[in-house]
C-alpha cells in the first residue's frame, strides 16, 4: 500500500468512528478514536507498510482505550431516531458473544471488508466469517423467536 | 428473519447511531488533530520503557496474564468466591497440575487457583529497564466466574496445526483489568509438535495463544525443538535452559507471554532497544509490546543470584 497518511486517516476516520460505537459502545468509542488515531499519526511511516491498516487501527483503539466497567451497552432505537424500529435488535446483539458481536457489527453493521475484520480482531479471515456467520444466524433467530 | 432482512437492520441501525453521535468536534478537522496529537498526545503515548525508578503498572488496555510460581502469599484482604468449605490452600507439592504452597483453589475440576508472588529479587535490578507490575486479582469484580469458563473453554480447545487434545491441568488465577480477571492455564501437551517452516537461522515463527515454540538459549540461530509437556518444562534445571514463548499478541498494543523454569526469579524482555523485566510468577511473565514485523526480540533469564542463565535473541517473523 502506498497512501498519504492524511488521506488515509481521512477516509479511515467514520470507518472507525461507526465500528467503535458499535463495537465498544458509545461510552468508549471516542476514547478508542482518540487513541487509533494518535498513534496513526504518531506511526504514519508504518501505515503504507500495512495491508489492512483501518483494521489494525481498530485493534489499537480497542487496546489503547480505556476499558468500562460494564460491557458496552447500545443505545435503544427510540434513542437514535427509530422509533418504530424493531425493538429486539439491540437486545439480540447483547446476547451475542462478544466475537460473534465484533464480528456481526463490522462486517454486516459497517460493512468492513472481512480482511479488515481479521486485523481488527487479530482472527484469521475464515475464523471471523465463522463468527459473523454464527452471530447472524443468532440474530435472526432471536428475532424471529421474538416476532411468533 | 431473512439474513438480509437482518443485515438490513443492523445497518439502518448504524445509520441512525452514527448519525445521532457524530465523530467528536476536535476529530472533525484532521489539521487540528494534527496539532493536538503533536503537542499534547505524543508524551502521554510514550512508553516510560527506561525508567527503572518509575515501575510501570500494567495498564489494563493490555491483555496480560501471569502465572504464579512459591513464595509469598498477597491474599490477605481477598475475597473468596466460594465458601470456606470449598477451599483448600496448597500443601507445598510443587509441580504443575498440583497445588503450590500457599495457593488458594477455587475450583477442583479442572484445578483453579489464585496467584501467589514470588519474592522480590535481592539483586540489582536497576540496570534492566523498566519493571513490569502486575495488579494482584480483585475477587469482587464482575464476571470472574464467566471469565474462568471462558478460559476453560479455550484452553480445553484443540489447536492446529496437531489436533492435540490439551490436557489442562492447572488454571492460575492472576492479574485483573478493569472488566474482567486475566488467566493462564498451564496445559501440558504430549505429543512432539513442531512449529514447522523455521529452519534454523531464519527468523523463528511463533503462533499466538498456548502453541508455542521451545527456543534453544545456546543456539543463537535460534533453532527449535519440540517442546516437552509444561510439567517437565517448568521443572526442569540445569543446562541447557530454555525459554518458552507461551504465546503473542500481535501489532499494537500487544503482549508477549514467557514461561520459564521455576527457579528463574528474573525475566528480561528487551524489544528493539527497550527494556522491561518481570518477576516470573508460576513460572510465567508477560510483557506489554508492539509486536510488528521485524521487531528485534531478546530475552534474558536470570536466577536468584542474578546470574544469567539463558539469553535468546529473535526477529518477529509473519504469522
Amino acid at each position: 500500500m502506498n497512501v498519504d497518511a492524511e488521506t488515509l486517516l481521512v477516509e479511515a476516520r467514520p470507518k472507525l468512528w461507526r465500528a467503535f460505537l458499535g463495537g465498544l459502545g458509545v461510552d468508549r468509542a471516542e476514547d478508542a478514536l482518540s487513541e487509533s488515531l494518535a498513534w496513526a499519526w504518531e506511526n504514519r511511516h508504518r501505515l503504507n507498510e500495512m495491508d489492512n491498516p483501518v483494521g489494525y487501527l481498530y485493534r489499537v483503539g480497542v487496546t489503547r482505550s480505556t476499558p468500562r466497567r460494564k460491557p458496552a451497552e447500545l443505545p435503544s432505537p427510540q434513542d437514535v431516531g427509530l422509533p418504530d424500529f424493531e425493538p429486539g435488535l439491540v437486545p439480540a446483539l447483547e446476547e451475542l458473544t462478544e466475537k460473534q458481536r465484533t464480528a456481526v457489527w463490522l462486517i454486516h453493521a459497517c460493512g468492513w471488508t472481512y480482511p479488515d475484520a481479521a486485523k481488527a480482531m487479530n482472527i484469521g479471515e475464515s475464523t471471523v466469517g465463522t463468527h459473523a456467520t454464527r452471530g447472524l444466524t443468532a440474530l435472526q433467530n432471536q428475532l424471529t423467536k421474538e416476532r411468533t | 428473519m431473512t439474513a438480509n432482512d437482518a443485515v438490513t437492520l443492523l445497518r439502518t441501525y448504524a445509520e441512525a447511531l452514527e448519525a445521532t453521535h457524530p465523530v467528536p468536534a476536535e476529530h472533525s478537522d484532521l489539521d487540528g488533530l494534527i496539532f493536538n496529537v503533536e503537542e499534547e498526545r505524543l508524551p502521554a503515548l510514550a512508553l516510560p520503557l527506561l525508567d527503572a525508578a518509575a515501575p510501570r503498572r500494567i495498564s489494563p488496555l493490555i491483555a496480560v496474564t501471569l502465572g504464579l510460581a512459591a513464595a509469598l502469599a498477597v491474599l490477605a484482604g481477598y475475597a473468596l468466591l466460594n465458601d470456606d468449605s470449598d477451599v483448600r490452600t496448597g500443601d507445598g507439592t510443587g509441580a504443575s497440575g498440583f497445588v503450590f504452597e500457599g495457593e488458594t483453589v477455587i475450583r477442583e475440576d479442572p484445578l483453579v487457583v489464585i496467584a501467589v508472588r514470588p519474592p522480590e529479587p535481592t539483586f540489582d535490578t536497576s540496570e534492566l529497564g523498566t519493571r513490569i507490575v502486575f495488579e494482584p486479582i480483585d475477587l469482587e469484580g464482575e464476571g470472574l466466574d464467566a471469565s474462568i469458563d471462558a478460559e476453560i473453554g479455550r484452553l480445553e480447545t484443540p489447536l492446529p496445526p496437531t489436533l492435540v487434545e490439551p490436557q489442562t491441568r492447572k488454571i492460575s488465577l492472576l492479574w485483573m483489568d478493569e472488566l474482567r480477571p486475566k488467566i493462564v492455564g498451564v496445559v501440558d501437551w504430549t505429543s512432539d509438535i513442531t512449529i514447522s517452516g523455521t529452519p534454523p537461522g531464519s527468523p523463528v515463527r511463533v503462533s499466538d495463544g498456548n502453541l508455542g515454540v521451545t527456543i534453544d538459549p545456546d543456539n543463537p540461530a535460534a533453532s527449535l525443538r519440540p517442546p516437552q509437556t509444561l510439567s517437565e518444562f517448568r521443572d526442569q534445571r540445569g543446562d541447557p535452559r530454555s525459554l518458552f514463548i507461551g504465546g503473542l499478541t500481535h501489532g499494537a498494543g500487544g503482549s508477549m507471554e514467557l514461561v520459564a523454569s521455576l527457579d528463574i526469579a528474573v525475566l528480561q524482555l528487551i524489544i528493539d532497544d527497550e527494556s522491561m523485566w518481570a518477576v516470573p510468577i508460576d513460572g510465567l511473565a508477560v510483557f506489554p509490546a508492539d509486536l510488528l514485523l521485524n521487531t528485534s526480540i531478546e530475552i534474558v533469564a536470570f536466577d536468584v543470584n542474578g546470574e544469567e542463565v539463558a539469553r535468546n535473541m529473535t526477529t518477529m517473523a509473519e504469522r
